[in-house]
């Protein structure tokens, strides 16, 4: 399958630019109150009621050792499918759909994450995205 | 006749009875084996065999009706005493056995195509057969003299289904059913025909079901002297029996004794039978309710999740009815709509028991197939083992007993294998030189508890060590560092494997990891205790996981929390200055029992509430023997929580056994109280190390 010729939803956190590739999610929805599961994975943020079913949410910066969000109007959760579980992922604000001209590979580091978590860095006229490894980030 | 019983309900009615019969067969064989011959057992084994011979014929299921044939004819010997229930016998009844569920499957597959050959266990029984008795020829004409000599009701009719059926319906009807005994004199010149006419004589007293020998169609060097008559009347024995010895002639002697129907084995049979039955004679477009159906599992858990939904959608309905009610006080419709809620509420509470239920069955359907697999390895592996199973009745989820199947045999395998041992050296070790495997199920709490227990060699931690090192799990250093359950608990390691060679009972290393992996996506627990040389105890833990349970919801600080209320033992209310302090252990005086107090808060590395008042919630729970007390903010109040698992993502969280759905939609944590306990224990321990 051509990169390129996929679709990319590009959301942001702590002010930077990430994408995901569309077929990976699932819905995005309003932020709404995420009961905490303590003693758990360190960037667990909790658990939602999506429709009847628990759905794990996780918080990004977290997950990369970044500052904290704060919740605000914009703030989405996006919810993705990765191995057959659905999860639900923090974000700032989800901008739009894209498709990159260029995708190149990612650098070994990258705004202080480690670039074995994307899967590359897109690129759509004037903006440079990053593309998120759902897998590696969500497991690994 | 065997055109009539062709139709696919009839062949599906044959093939249920044939499994039914074949583990009654399967039970009595290792019955037979176990507590040697008795007249009972011999007696159920025979009247299997008989059974599938009637309804193999009647199928035109000829090899089956071949060998249960033959069964029937050692059987028999060996219940009149003319033969033992030797080794080679029970031996040769496990070949039939087997034979018969390779017919059946060969039957299921494709009926005009049996491939199963059983000549060999037919010549297996025959010659069994010659060697207790020499002349089979003789033995069947002694049999007539046999059964008059011995008590009369061992007479055994060979009934086909419709035969059976109207037995039962005689049955309901309260009908009596006899077996009239006629004894023709031995002069009377046609005896066939005298025979044939008390038959008919019999018929306008009742009906007649069969006669033993048939003198209907009777083969033609029949010798008839005595014959027996299956009649259903009205009338009772005396008055028949009157009526014949004055109206009858050319009859020495009428015996008349009501039929020995067994209920038990007949009745189960008979009830789907009849529907069978009457849907044949009713019409072909009107199907009868049939007894049982088969659905796939998915749908019922659809069903089953649906009915969570309606719970919890119930919840939030009646919450909002509450609220409205108290907006409105004097509102007709508002008081109109809590009524048409509360009535909702019972029925899905109806609904939703009826949904559980249908998926639970006793774990006995799994726990049966286990006797034949002891029975086969202890005599492959030439060792003595005594199977004890308890508790066979608990319910549990259909699908856990499907899952939880490969565990337990490899369980119960690796106790034959390398637990269990050799009689002998049972013996020099002051052992009895009987194994015991004991396997078990109960309730504990909402959990399922599976015990796999036996008395053999115990795990050598030594050599467990060992092994783990060379195969490179562990290193020397961290060998040193574990504690001897950890070291135990390296056999559910992937590619663990302690015995020496690959056989075909124990296989190679893949085995107890992968109960493991069954176990926790069950999301159960999996403990081993070990003795070296006292034996192995293997606990399964399983969690009811689609359940749903009465639960107290609590808030601790902010958070709210559901306990299972079957942990709960009781809610207290205690001023803080009752609170005592061991080893910095907060402690508690309740009803003259010092209980540990526990703040999640601190687990949770939330801030603890500084109360107003003076007083402090206790919630004491219950596990196992344990018991504690829960500190907490606020008692909420009770409500059905359907238990939702917390997902693979978030995999097993020691503190949770799952999430729940609130009233007003969102989640709560469900606390493990059995976690609970185990996290605060390893951290005492933690804080006594240092």
């Amino acid at each position: 399958m051509n990169l390129l010729d996929t679709q990319y939803i590009v959301y942001e956190l702590a002010n930077e630019k990430y994408a995901l590739k569309i077929s990976d999610v699932y819905e995005i929805i309003k932020m709404q109150k995420i009961t905490p599961v303590h003693n758990s994975k360190s960037f667990l943020e909790g658990v939602i009621n999506l429709r009847g079913k628990i759905i794990p949410v996780i918080n990004l910066p977290k997950r990369f050792g970044l500052n904290h969000y704060t919740v605000t109007k914009s703030t989405r959760i996006v919810i993705v499918k990765s191995r057959d579980e659905m999860v639900g992922i923090i974000v700032d604000k989800v901008n739009q759909v894209v498709r990159f001209s260029d995708i190149q590979p990612p650098p070994e580091m990258m705004a202080g994450i480690d670039g074995s978590y994307f899967e590359g860095i897109g690129i759509a006229g004037e903006e440079i995205v990053s593309i998120l490894k759902i897998d590696k980030v969500l497991y690994e | 006749m065997a055109g009539l019983y062709d139709t696919p309900e009839m062949i599906d009615a044959f093939l249920e009875e044939v499994e039914e019969q074949l583990e009654v067969l399967e039970q009595s064989i290792l019955e037979l084996e176990q507590n040697g011959e008795t007249p009972e057992v011999i007696q159920k084994i025979f009247r299997v065999a008989h059974t599938l011979k009637g309804s193999s014929s009647a199928m035109g299921f000829e090899e089956m009706k071949i060998l249960t044939h033959e069964m029937e004819n050692v059987l028999d010997e060996i219940r009149n005493h003319r033969l033992k229930a030797t080794k080679t016998v029970i031996n040769a009844l496990f070949q039939c056995l087997d034979q018969l569920r390779m017919l059946k499957q060969d039957f299921v597959s494709d009926r005009n195509n049996i491939k199963t050959d059983i000549s060999s266990t037919v010549n297996k029984l025959k010659e069994i057969l010659s060697g207790g008795y020499n002349q089979n020829q003789y033995i069947k004409q002694d049999k007539g003299v046999q059964n008059t000599e011995q008590d009369n009701k061992t007479i055994e009719f060979e009934l086909d289904f419709d035969q059976r059926y109207q037995l039962i319906q005689a049955l309901k009807s309260e009908l009596n059913i006899l077996v009239c005994k006629v004894k023709i004199s031995d002069d009377s010149l046609m005896k066939t025909a005298r025979a044939y006419l008390i038959l008919n004589y019999f018929n306008q007293m009742g009906n007649v079901i069969t006669t033993e020998p048939n003198v209907i169609e009777p083969s033609d060097d029949i010798q008839i002297s005595d014959v027996y008559y299956l009649l259903i009347t009205k009338l009772d024995a005396k008055t028949i029996k009157a009526k014949i010895l004055n109206e009858l002639v050319d009859i020495d002697n009428v015996d008349i004794y009501p039929y020995d129907i067994k209920l038990s084995e007949q009745q189960a049979f008979a009830e789907h039978r009849e529907e069978q039955i009457n849907r044949n004679k009713i019409s072909v477009n009107t199907y009868a309710q049939k007894r049982t159906i088969r659905v796939d599992v998915e749908r019922v858990e659809k069903l089953v999740d649906l009915v969570g939904e309606l719970v919890i959608e119930q919840t939030r309905i009646y919450k909002v009815g509450n609220e409205l009610h108290s907006c409105y006080i004097s509102d007709g419709m508002v008081d109109e709509l809590l009524m048409i809620s509360n009535h909702v509420s019972r029925v899905i509470s109806e609904l939703q028991e009826g949904v559980m239920k249908m998926r639970m069955l006793p774990i006995q359907q799994l726990f049966n197939r286990f006797p034949r697999i002891v029975r086969d390895l202890a005599e492959a592996l030439g060792k003595e083992v005594e199977l004890v199973i308890e508790g066979e009745e608990t319910e549990l989820d259909k699908t856990i007993i499907e899952d939880i199947a490969d565990p337990l045999i490899h369980l119960i395998r690796n106790a034959i294998d390398h637990g269990i041992e050799p009689s002998e050296e049972r013996i020099s070790i002051g052992k009895p030189p009987k194994g015991k495997l004991i396997i078990s199920a109960f309730y504990q709490e909402n959990h399922v508890v599976l015990i796999v227990q036996d008395d053999g060699r115990g795990i050598d931690v030594q050599k467990v060590k060992e092994c783990a090192i060379k195969k490179g799990i562990i290193t020397e250093k961290e060998a040193d560092t574990l504690t001897e359950q950890e070291i135990i608990n390296l056999i559910f390691h992937t590619g663990f494997s302690t015995s020496q060679e690959v056989n075909e009972i124990s296989g190679r290393g893949v085995g107890m990891d992968i109960v493991r992996n069954h176990i926790e996506k069950l999301n159960g627990i999996i403990e081993v205790e070990t003795k070296h040389g006292e034996g192995t105890k293997f606990t399964i833990k399983l969690p009811l996981t689609l359940a749903i349970l009465p639960g107290l919801l609590v808030r601790i600080s902010d958070e709210v929390y559901a306990l299972p209320m079957s942990n709960v033992v009781e809610i207290v209310r205690k001023p803080e200055n009752e609170i005592g302090f061991i080893k910095g252990q907060a402690i508690t005086l309740i009803r003259e029992k010092v209980l540990p107090l526990i703040w999640l808060h601190d687990y949770f590395n939330i801030q603890r509430i500084k109360m107003h008042h003076k007083n402090i919630f206790i919630v004491v729970l219950g596990v196992a023997e344990k018991r504690f007390g829960l500190v907490v903010d606020e008692l909420i109040g009770t409500q059905e929580i359907v238990v939702k698992p917390l997902g693979s993502y978030i995999g097993k969280v020691e503190t949770f056994s799952g999430a729940t759905i609130l009233g007003d939609g969102s989640v709560a944590c469900i606390l493990d109280v059995g976690g609970i306990a185990k996290m605060v224990e390893n951290n005492k321990i933690l804080t006594h190390n240092m």
